[in-house]
């Protein structure tokens, strides 16, 4: 975020700390889609982290007025939608299935194109299988590339924590899709 | 560092968080431990296949999800709000209860008092029985004509038809609008559970 926008955003927050609505509503605006994919990568269903984003915003202003710009406000919301979107698992796991993948559009043939979205259906079940702890640090990580610090300061856990998290995830899933890392 | 493996470390170095002398150390382990390159290009396998996995798009247009979130949270204070207002209906006979209590605690010592008199207890005694401070605040009048002329007093009869008919009863009729207005919700609670 550059200098300019960081100071814009920071101006939104403190209207809606005092009530703004509208000013929230350009917050929810900017976040939105940051939001929904971090909760989509933890999840997997997109209802399930549209539904969630929605809940972490909802949360978001509730605490709002308690929240202090000390940390990046970025953070502060990706923490709310990662328990949101934890929490929301947690309640409809028994029912919850994995999304279809949409349908790869590239100009491949079908035989590659079937591969790909068998092995992108693989990946993703193999991170489902995660868990939620380092799930969330996995995501924060590859997808959403925050620092070691970021990811501590988000989730509210010391950087060693973090580190051994990710070290457990990836070990994890390099045993679980070694078949497809041969390949590769 | 160079002569034991830096398996610790890779992830950090992969993911570029090592600076420094640590940096330096991992890397001349790294030029000489085909293990542990070994291991670092897993981790890049690893990392290049999750990113391989394409993301979803939010379902809703951002208008429509800010819509939804207003939505949302309007319905949570709506709902916040009629759970204050439930919690307090449902307190309605314990405070009923607690306005009955102290009603007969009231009756139970003017009764008290109303039999002492009866008894020929003079109002003399009568102030004997109150803490010293108290005794003088009794009504001159009842201190000094005696029982018979409290009792055919009309301001005393009133007040003990309002404490002992009219207050009771008002509690009671109000226990039991309490019981007919919440008996259907309650019902409707039962159903729904």
């Amino acid at each position: 975020m550059t200098g300019a926008s960081a100071d814009s955003e920071l101006a939104l927050i403190v209207q809606a700390q005092r009530g703004d609505k509208q000013a929230f509503g350009e917050l929810v605006r900017c976040h939105q889609a940051g939001v929904v994919g971090v909760a989509y990568r933890l999840c997997g269903n997109a209802r399930l982290a549209e539904d969630a984003a929605q809940e972490a915003f909802v949360r978001a202003w509730q605490h709002l007025p308690a929240y202090q710009p000390r940390s990046a406000f970025r953070n502060w919301l990706y923490r709310i939608a990662t328990n949101a979107t934890l929490d929301s698992l947690r309640r409809e796991r028994p029912s919850l299935e994995l999304d279809e993948l949409t349908p790869d559009r590239s100009d491949d043939g079908l035989q590659a194109r079937v591969e790909r979205h068998e092995q992108a259906d693989v990946v993703r079940q193999a991170v489902m299988a995660l868990p939620d702890a380092s799930r969330a640090v996995l995501v924060l990580r590859e997808y959403e590339e925050m620092s070691y610090r970021e990811i501590a300061d988000t989730l509210g856990i010391p950087m060693g924590t973090v580190m051994s998290r990710l070290s457990y995830a990836r070990e994890r899933l390099r045993s679980s899709l070694s078949h497809l890392l041969e390949a590769r | 560092m160079t002569e034991e493996h830096v398996t610790t470390w890779l992830g950090a170095r992969f993911d570029g968080e090592l600076d420094g002398q640590q940096l330096r150390l991992v890397d001349a382990h790294l030029a000489e431990c085909p293990r542990c390159r070994a291991a670092l290009a897993d981790l890049r396998k690893v990392s290049s296949l999750l990113r391989s996995v394409p993301g979803a798009e939010s379902l809703a247009t951002p208008e429509r999800f800010v819509a939804n979130v207003g939505l949302r949270l309007s319905l949570r204070q709506r709902r916040q709000g009629r759970g204050l207002l439930e919690t307090g209906w449902s307190l309605v006979p314990l405070g009923l209860l607690a306005i009955w209590s102290f009603l007969q605690s009231v009756f139970l010592v003017s009764e008290l008092v109303v039999a002492a008199i009866w008894l020929g207890a003079s109002n003399v005694a009568l102030a004997g029985l109150l803490p010293a401070g108290l005794a003088g605040l009794l009504p001159s009048a009842a201190v000094e004509t005696g029982a018979s002329q409290i009792l055919t007093d009309a301001t005393t009869v009133t007040w003990l038809l309002w404490l002992n008919l009219v207050l009771p009863l008002s509690v009671v009729v109000l226990f039991w609008s309490w019981l007919i207005v919440n008996w259907p919700q309650s019902s409707r609670f039962r159903a729904r559970s």
